[in-house]
């Protein structure tokens, strides 16, 4: 969500969270659930996923 | 006649409507009339603070990463008795003004009740409402409160 898209109406958030899902299924062919969330608030992706777990009590 | 409202887009997670409010009121900010609105996953506070407040108000929302602006609402005053607000709502459903919402302060000055309604065109509804005898309460009463 950015200030732009920002408005004080639930319904107008909703038309723009449906404009999203729709334009997301129009490219990419999949329906994906969307969540608005404030700017900066999403965490860096920390890299390569953590395959091993290491238990070892050295 | 309008009154300034600050709208804030709330994160729907523990402990962001007590973040938000804590934010304004570490600064002195009083909130006179407060109003939320949820979705799935999100809200929408709405409020209004006294009107040389809202500028600071609205600076510290964004300076703290909050997606914050002002826009306008018409205040209403109405009588305290049955059937005062639905003769408003009556002269707004003939003219053709739809109400997005409405919400109430949370004490005033004033006898009467006092509501902020965020109308569908708000210049059609404030003629509406003042050629049908309906008062309309200032900026600067708002600030008297």
């Amino acid at each position: 969500m950015t200030e732009d898209m920002f408005s004080d109406t639930v319904s107008h958030i909703e038309t723009l969270r449906k404009f999203i899902t729709d334009s997301i299924k129009s490219v990419v062919g999949i329906h994906a659930k969307i969540s608005l969330v404030p700017p900066k608030s999403i965490p860096r992706s920390e890299g390569k996923a953590k395959r091993v777990i290491d238990n070892r009590k050295i | 006649m309008f009154i300034k409202q600050i709208s804030v887009f709330l994160e729907n997670r523990k402990g962001s409507l007590r973040e938000f409010t804590e934010l304004l009121g570490n600064e002195n900010i009083n909130l006179l009339a407060l109003s939320l609105a949820d979705a799935s996953g999100f809200g929408i506070a709405r409020c209004i603070v006294k009107s040389n407040d809202t500028d600071r108000a609205l600076a510290l929302l964004r300076e703290n990463g909050y997606i914050a602006r002002t826009n306008s609402v018409v205040c209403v005053r109405i009588p305290n008795r049955p059937m005062a607000f639905s003769s408003i709502l009556s002269v707004l459903e003939e003219n053709d003004v739809f109400l997005e919402y409405a919400y109430s302060f949370c004490q005033s000055t004033l006898s009467d009740a006092v509501i902020l309604i965020r109308p569908s065109d708000k210049d059609r509804c404030e003629k509406a409402l003042s050629e049908n005898g309906v008062t309309m309460v200032s900026q600067e009463e708002v600030d008297r409160f």
